[in-house]
């Protein structure tokens, strides 16, 4: 378990004091792969390079499997930084070194057997798809060979935690997503806990079961991405996630409601979430209150092996009636809200 | 023809003296430099062991040397030079100015080989747990490896050339040869002679060290 209490940091920069980070407090069980998201410069690194002490907080503790980070001695820290691999944006390999040596390092640095390290690069090679690259230099691989060399020296130790700073920010989607696979395996597979900081609400929606949203320093909104996706709470958190689940009708159709509708009308954001998720609601709105309903948008997302399902209706019909469906929705466990067209004229 | 009117025993025994005052300067200067560039690069801001006070200290010497000129600097540290090797002429008393001119020279360029290895590989290097001595062997040297023989082969080059002022405390060498069969005899075939072996020697040196640069990149 990594456990941030009351973490503050100060730095002391050229133009004054920078407040990186403020009032911290997180939880990362062991097994979870654990997001946290925000835009540059809210202090997603500064927090992650406090785990494996690259970074000291100006305030507060920092926990890992109950040893406290900050008042160790180095061999101490150095026995833990064993334990917690590592991997970066810009992979931070050595150019004039193979692959192979590469991945080696970690292991050389910690004074093991030739034979030993020889089998163990071995097993990574072939876990992280490289086998035939060993020998190679990392400036003849593509970014995501070079995030799978770094994936893989970060594994070398058998590490039980592995730190994620942006790894998949500068690769494009496709590698981004196959690197994203891969940090899943493992953390199923060898039942690593992942810390994975990020600007990509995509990958946490792809990979993560908790989320930390970050903003200048402080963390705004935490918990279950299932819980924070299909609610989010903060401007900056419905920004984010609006950009992969969609829950907003298009400018176009915006416009054409307003032209075209004639009477009374509400529309309402049904949001459907787990078991529910499958019903047959909309057949129930229109057989039990015989009221006209059009489907303005949909979509159906897969979070942390949960659905969230989104639809847009609009109903037309006198205000009692529409009343009674959203008290009926809301009794069928269906999250319910009215939306406005903010778009057109 | 030409051939016979060159005095070879005389250019033969002044590139030994040449290669003998380039070698041993070399050596000791390369190993003195290093440890002040590691010096530098450690004591700077964000360096590993930041210390302000060594830092200016070592930068402002490095500085007021780098500012001679070379025949100053020889006649400047006279004193020094007779009480290390005990005389103030001959090849050997050249070393002692010819390395005081190299170390702040290749250490400069040294500084800036250790500060071109990326940061974030230092950040991953003690991330894995690697201590100072580690960052510095397995890290920071591969990376600045062949930056510093480039660094080495031109402070191998400026070498060459100031040993030819250094003919000035009777050294001797390739260069003073040019210097009084040109200048002082007007004996142009000795004095071509020796520009030819010191144009060959300095592209060899810039070729061979090009070599081992690239290799040190990789492959
Ligand atoms: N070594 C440093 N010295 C001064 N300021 C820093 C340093 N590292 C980070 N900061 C500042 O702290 C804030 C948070 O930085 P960082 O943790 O890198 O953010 P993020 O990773 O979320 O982009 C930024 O304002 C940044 O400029
Ligand atoms: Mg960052």
């Amino acid at each position: 378990m990594i456990e941030f209490q009351n973490i503050s940091k100060v730095y002391q920069g050229k133009n004054g004091e920078v407040q990186a980070l403020e009032h911290v407090n997180l939880k990362i069980m062991d097994g979870e792969i654990y997001g946290i998201i925000g835009l540059s410069g809210a202090g997603k690194s500064t927090l992650l390079s406090m785990i494996n002490g690259l970074e000291y907080p100006s305030e507060g503790t920092v926990l890992v499997n109950g040893n406290n980070i900050c008042g160790m001695s180095f061999s101490g820290l150095q026995k833990i930084r064993r334990t917690i691999g590592m991997i970066f944006q810009e992979f931070n390999l050595l150019n004039s070194r193979t692959v192979r040596h590469n991945i080696s390092l970690p292991l050389i640095i910690a004074g093991e057997d030739k034979a030993v390290i020889r089998e163990r690069v071995d097993k990574l090679l072939q876990f992280v798809g490289l086998t035939d690259k060993a020998e190679q230099f990392p400036d003849q691989l593509s970014g995501g060979q070079k995030q799978r060399v770094g994936i893989a020296r970060a594994l070398v130790t058998n590490p039980s935690i592995l730190l994620s700073d942006e790894a998949t920010s500068a690769l494009d989607p496709d590698t981004m997503e196959s690197i994203l696979d891969l940090l899943k395996r493992i953390n199923k597979e060898m039942g690593i806990t992942i810390v994975m900081v990020t600007h990509q609400i995509r990958a946490v929606q792809k990979i993560c079961n908790k989320v930390a949203v970050m903003q200048s320093g402080k963390v705004i909104e935490e918990g279950e991405v299932f819980q924070v996706f299909s609610n989010p709470q903060q401007e900056i958190t419905r920004d984010f996630v609006r950009t992969v689940v969609p829950d907003v009708i298009t400018p176009s159709v915006c416009r054409q409601i307003r032209m075209e509708s004639k009477g009374n009308y509400e529309i309402l954001r049904l949001k459907f979430t787990g078991n529910n998720a499958l019903g047959d609601l909309i057949y129930q709105i229109n057989t039990k209150f015989l009221l006209k309903t059009r489907i303005l948008h949909a979509t159906v997302t897969e979070l942390d092996e949960q659905t969230l399902g989104i639809l847009i209706l609009q109903i037309s019909g006198s205000p009692e009636q529409i009343a009674e469906v959203e008290e009926y929705v809301r009794v069928c466990g269906v999250q319910c809200e009215e939306v406005k067209c903010q778009y057109g004229f | 023809m030409v051939f016979n009117i060159l005095p070879w025993g005389d250019i033969i025994e002044a590139m030994k003296t040449t290669f003998f005052m380039v070698s041993i300067s070399l050596f000791i200067g390369t190993i003195l430099a290093v440890i002040l560039a590691f010096a530098l690069v450690l004591t700077n801001d964000g360096g590993l062991w930041e210390n302000r006070y060594v830092f200016y200290g070592l930068n402002s010497v490095i500085s007021l040397i780098r500012s001679l000129p070379f025949i100053i600097l020889i006649t400047f540290i006279f004193p020094f030079t007779k009480m290390i090797v005990g005389t103030r002429i001959g090849a050997t008393a050249a070393l002692v100015p010819l390395v005081c001119f190299i170390v702040p020279y290749l250490a400069r360029l040294f500084e800036n080989s250790l500060l071109g290895v990326d940061k974030g590989i230092i950040r991953a290097a003690k991330a894995m747990g690697a201590n100072y001595f580690q960052i510095i062997w397995y890290f920071i040297l591969p990376e600045a490896k062949s930056s510093m023989i480039l660094s080495i082969t031109i402070g191998t080059i400026s070498l060459i050339s100031a040993t030819a002022q250094a003919g000035t405390i009777g050294a001797g060498g390739i260069g003073d040869m040019a210097l009084t069969y040109g200048y002082e005899r007007m004996d142009v075939p000795v004095m071509l002679a020796t520009i030819v072996i010191l144009v060959v020697i300095v592209q060899s040196v810039q070729t061979l060290g090009n070599y081992f640069a690239k290799r040190a990149r990789n492959h």
